[in-house]
């Protein structure tokens, strides 16, 4: 993922500072109403960042079972999911 | 008044929830329950409540004043968030969650004493936590503050209860010389805030983030709706801004207009004509015409009155024109005096809001450099990482698949907030001229103009319950860190380590209670800048754990003095860069050494101290080293 990370400084990064600090033609040449400047060096790179994470994290990512230690064992379970009226479920993976 | 309404039954509906949730948490271990719902924290509540205390009153405050000001490179500025999800979760999350729970840590600050066996490395943590999390807390106040005083202007009854809040405080310390209005809002919004999070605490917390977080996201898209249908699309208001020339700074005098001798008072933000109906001027400060004299001053200066003049022939028409129907009502002539000051960067220069670096009224480079930008690419991705109260929700959810479906869930949230919200502030320019009088207030003025022109005045209250969501959000997150920093790592810890339920359980509620007043007092005169305290405090957070952390979880030749250095080697970096940042401009900001942001040198700082210091000092136990790393369940 830090690989990930350092491909998405230098595009956006390379390309705006090559395309984004010319004030008189990019601000005249929109696409999809923005600059062209943000189209290619931002949200491009936003929706291939995005579909990289759902990537990681539906195929990549492995899971593994989370282990409790001596104090967290024993304690009553019941998760927050965000409904209030939620029940208990109950059990850790 | 509609606005009103809606906006109270949010408020009422979010009070509800955190009522079901002090219920529910009632038959579980106290401090375990109160500070970490015992956890076990589902897929929805998880996404939403790291969504929503990321989007904080930073993002629907300072955020949308800085796209204002300087146009469409704050995206650039920003751009770092399309990578947070994958970096922050990707890189900590499943392993601070196994650790922390062979640990059974439930702080940032235990998490690191237990992993040391060192009570100095808790405590360092512990105090760094407190003292960062308190400027957070107190910026967010603030925006909170100001969210409400937009809200309620106009309305009658807010207006008497201003005028009784005047009278009540009048001649008081402090509270005194505060603007009366935005007192009785902090004062309104932190007891709401304080009561649900002392009462219900990390369950209520995560229980009422689940609806913010939802709140937020349908406010920007209805946001994102009306003004793009407002101002004829994003491409029309591209070319509108690409002519935009910046504003520039005047000073002069306000005379009394009319024979009447009473004292007259102008408001921040009023519009006025002079040179000939030529120039359009905004007033940038509160000023009054005292009774019996004939020129107005400044109310807290006693100098000369200070403007923001229009440059752009197309704005200046059109807010012409509006000044000119209102010309009869205005009680008062500006004559200017001295010559104009203009932006350091970006004078008479077509293109500069659509175009990097962005125009700065101080910075004679500009608002963006590329080195800065770099800076920042970095600075959101791994300050994120750092903060406390993220890495506090990654120890709290129940399971690895919940992990999972939640980072694809802030991954798609993060694009639906941050980038639309470039697009509408960018666009904001075009209904809201001349907002650099008091940027901060953008976003409220811009809810109320929208829904006031699409003739549904009433959804005003729903668009201003995004940022209010927001700013609640991590208010309350923040409250509970603080409060769990002081009750388990100071009390629990060094104090009384056999304190009781009831006694941990009464001290929770009041700890929380007191840093909440002690924020609010703080806050009544705050300083102006509200994203400046938040970049300070989350870059403090973000440079002094980030690396102890990381290196703690993942190295098990890391030590704690390693961990004591790193922490106190990035907070000393910061603060020195901080503190000659506000000797040479005079102002509270930091020193951009090479152009990069303070947070990076204090990062590598905090890094190399963690490295240095674990080969010099003696390694860990084997048997520390087993309980951690010998039977390591997580990759």
């Amino acid at each position: 993922m830090l690989i990930t990370w350092v491909l998405f400084l230098i595009w956006t990064l390379g390309y705006n500072a090559t395309h984004a600090f010319d004030a008189e033609k990019s601000s005249l040449d929109p696409i999809l109403g923005m600059p062209r400047w943000v189209f290619f060096g931002i949200l491009i790179p936003w929706v291939v960042a995005l579909m990289i994470t759902i990537w990681f994290a539906a195929r990549f990512m492995k899971d593994t079972q989370l282990i409790d230690g001596e104090e967290d064992r024993g304690q009553p379970e019941e998760e927050i999911s965000g409904d209030a009226n939620h029940s208990a479920e109950g059990g850790r993976s | 008044m509609t606005a009103l309404v809606t906006f109270v039954v949010y408020l009422l509906l979010v009070f509800l929830l955190a009522g079901i949730a002090n219920r529910t948490g009632k038959d579980k271990k106290f401090i375990n329950e109160y500070f970490l719902g015992s956890r076990n924290i589902g897929m929805w509540a998880f996404a939403l409540t790291y969504a929503a205390t990321a989007a904080s009153g930073g993002t629907f405050v300072g955020f949308p004043s800085l796209i204002y000001t300087h146009g469409w490179v704050v995206g650039w500025w920003i751009a770092g968030y399309m990578v947070v999800p994958l970096v922050s979760l990707g890189l900590l999350a499943k392993r601070i969650n196994q650790v922390s729970r062979i640990a059974g840590a439930i702080t940032v600050p235990e998490l690191l004493r237990r992993r040391f066996q060192s009570n100095s490395v808790g405590t360092l943590a512990t105090i760094i936590v407190v003292f960062f999390m308190f400027f957070y807390l107190v910026a967010q106040f603030k925006a909170g503050a100001v969210i409400m005083t937009t809200l309620l202007e106009g309305v009658a009854v807010y207006q008497n209860s201003v005028d009784a809040v005047a009278w009540a405080v009048h001649g008081i310390p402090w509270l005194g010389v505060a603007d009366p209005g935005y007192l009785l809002c902090l004062i309104v919004f932190a007891l709401f805030v304080i009561a649900y999070t002392a009462f219900g605490g990390f369950r209520a917390v995560v229980w009422t983030d689940v609806m913010q977080g939802l709140v937020m996201l349908l406010g920007v898209v209805i946001m994102f709706v009306l003004i793009e249908e407002q101002i004829g699309g994003v491409n029309n208001a591209t070319l509108s801004l690409a002519k935009m020339t910046t504003p520039e700074f005047v000073s002069g005098e306000i005379s009394r207009k009319g024979e009447s001798s009473e004292e007259v008072r102008f408001s921040r933000g009023e519009w006025f004509l002079t040179n000939q109906g030529k120039d359009v001027l905004r007033l940038r400060e509160a000023v009054v015409i005292p009774r019996g004299e004939t020129k107005a001053i400044n109310v807290d200066s006693g100098h000369l009155v200070q403007f923001l003049r229009l440059t752009t022939p197309e704005e200046i028409a059109r807010v012409k024109k509006q000044i000119e129907e209102d010309a009869g009502k205005a009680p008062g002539v500006v004559s200017l005096t001295g010559a104009p000051t203009p932006y350091a960067f970006g004078v008479g220069q077509k293109g500069v809001y659509t175009s990097a670096p962005g125009p700065s009224a101080d910075n004679p480079r500009g608002f963006l450099t590329v080195l800065l930008a770099f800076s920042f690419f970095v600075f959101w991705n791994f300050s994120g990482a750092g903060q406390p109260s993220y890495m506090v929700r990654q120890m709290a959810f129940r399971d690895t698949v919940t992990l999972r479906r939640s980072m694809i869930f802030v991954a798609v949230y993060f694009a639906m907030i941050y980038f639309p919200l470039v697009l509408i502030f960018a666009s904001a320019r075009i209904l809201l001229p001349g907002m650099e009088v008091d940027p901060d207030r953008i976003m409220p003025e811009l809810a109320a103009v929208l829904t006031s022109n699409a003739g549904v005045p009433w959804m005003a209250g729903l668009l201003i319950a995004a940022p209010f969501a927001a700013v609640m959000s991590t208010v309350d997150s923040f409250l509970l860190l603080v409060s769990s920093g002081v009750v388990r790592d100071i009390y629990q810890q060094n104090i009384n380590p056999n304190a009781g339920e009831k006694r941990l359980r009464r001290l929770s509620h009041w700890v929380t209670i007191t840093i909440g007043v002690l924020a609010v007092i703080i806050v009544v005169n705050p300083i102006s800048h509200l994203q400046d305290l938040i970049v300070f405090a989350s870059a403090g957070l973000g440079a002094c754990f980030l690396a102890p952390i990381v290196f703690s979880l993942y190295w098990s030749r890391m030590t704690g003095p390693a961990a004591s250095a790193g922490m106190v080697g990035g907070s000393l970096t910061l603060l020195v860069l901080y503190v000659t940042g506000a000797v040479r401009n005079g102002k509270f900001g930091e020193y951009y050494l090479f152009d990069c942001h303070p947070f990076i040198w204090a990062f590598a700082m905090s890094a190399i101290s963690v490295l240095v210091v674990s080969l010099m000092s003696s390694p860990p136990t084997a048997e520390l080293r087993e309980k951690y790393f010998g039977k390591r369940k997580c990759d």
